[in-house]
Formats: structure tokens, C-alpha cells, sequence
């Protein structure tokens, strides 16, 4: 079984929780595992584009750090946002 | 709208710069970016208007009582406290900034997502350790 690295985002955990619930299932279905990175932080998207971009960008930066620290080879975002920067 | 995205770009190279900050054009964009890949003249759009939205943001002089700015506003601070984001928190101080009645009007919307969507009331937060590593390395 391959094992993912998980990057949920904050969103996926507060009103797009269904969309997680489908995603696992797929995943699970597919017979893939997804192993949440620990302590995840903001993928710095949208919004926070439009009041600070120095931050903006320093937030995106720290989201991928923190794959290297898991076993996982490569990780998954289902937030698109977090990736596009 | 009070401008088009097309008036907009020719208010900008116009020179009125104080107009185009105010409008609500600009905080009404959602960044899908489809306006960037189109663009005939491969203006980019989306980043003009988020450009715009800090110029606003930094001169204060947004719409007022405009729910927009004041959400991006109060998510940047979330995040920069918490490390992640809470919608939650985000919507009830937009709220409370700009139409407190709302709240009420919007009430029975929030309780069925408090059922069904799953609206999480605690903030979610990053570990303190991380927070710490991660300050010290950007906030």
C-alpha cells in the first residue's frame, strides 16, 4: 500500500468537511493511504493575498518544509490554493 | 459592481488611483483566475486586483462597512495567531464589524451547517512547539 503525505488545509476541516469525507473515501477505494503531516499550518491563499503578500508568501513557503520530516515520499493537498502559489 | 474589471484596468492607467481603491469592484473578485487566462491583452488581472486590495487595505480608505476587507483583515490575524485559519472565527467578527443584525437573519443557515457542514466552533491551532519553530521563522 502507498502512503501519502496529507496536507488537509483549514478549510476541508470547517465547511468542506464533506469534501474530505469523499476524498479519504476515494482514497480508501483505491486502496492509498494518507498520512496527515503533523502540524500543518495556513496554506497562506485567497484572502491573505490581499492584505499582507510578504506573509502571504512566507506562510505558503512553511506549508513544504514539512513534508521532508515525514516517511512519506510525496504529499497530497486537496486545497488547491495551497499549491497554485 | 460600481466598475467593471474593463473600466477598472482603464481607470488605473488613467490615474485615478483613488476612485479604483474605492470601488467595490476589487473586493468583490474571488481570484479564480479566469479572467488572467483569457485576457486578450494578457493583463493580469487577478494580481492587478490583489495589488489593489493591499494599496486599499494599507491607505485604508475600503468601502465601508463592506464585509470583504474586513475578512481578509481578521483571517490574517487569525493565521498569524493561530497558524491556521477558522472560518468561524473569520465570519463572527466580519459580522460583528459590519451588520451585527445579520447574525440574526443568517441564524437558522448556521444551524443547520452547525449540523450537517460541520462548522467547528474551537479555533483550530497548530502545536505550540511548531508555532514556536514556525514564528521564528516567519512571525
Amino acid at each position: 500500500m502507498k502512503t501519502y503525505g496529507y496536507y488537509p488545509g483549514c478549510s476541508v476541516r470547517s465547511t468542506s468537511k464533506a469534501y474530505e469525507k469523499s476524498l479519504l473515501g476515494v482514497f480508501k477505494a483505491l486502496n492509498l493511504e494518507l498520512k496527515e503531516l503533523k502540524d500543518w499550518n495556513c496554506c497562506g491563499a485567497t484572502a491573505y493575498f490581499g492584505v499582507d503578500k510578504d506573509m502571504a508568501m512566507a506562510v505558503s513557503g512553511a506549508t513544504w518544509p514539512w513534508p521532508n520530516s515525514s516517511n512519506s515520499t510525496s504529499w497530497w493537498p486537496p486545497a488547491r490554493g495551497a499549491t497554485s502559489r | 459592481m460600481d466598475y467593471t474589471p474593463r473600466k477598472l484596468m482603464a481607470m488605473i492607467k488613467a490615474g485615478f488611483k483613488d476612485e479604483a481603491l474605492r470601488s467595490q469592484t476589487i473586493w468583490l473578485c474571488s481570484s479564480c483566475y479566469s479572467c488572467t487566462v483569457m485576457c486578450p491583452a494578457q493583463i493580469k488581472i487577478t494580481d492587478v486586483m490583489y495589488s489593489l486590495k493591499r494599496m486599499a487595505i494599507e491607505e485604508r480608505i475600503y468601502p465601508k462597512r463592506f464585509p470583504t476587507p474586513v475578512l481578509a483583515k481578521a483571517m490574517a490575524d487569525i493565521i498569524a495567531k493561530n497558524g491556521r485559519n477558522s472560518e468561524m472565527g473569520v465570519v463572527m467578527e466580519m459580522s460583528l464589524k459590519t451588520n451585527p443584525m445579520g447574525l440574526l437573519k443568517m441564524a437558522p443557515l448556521g444551524l443547520a451547517l452547525l449540523g450537517r457542514a460541520g462548522w467547528r466552533s474551537r479555533i483550530s491551532s497548530i502545536g505550540t512547539r511548531s508555532r514556536t519553530a514556525v514564528s521564528s521563522r516567519i512571525w
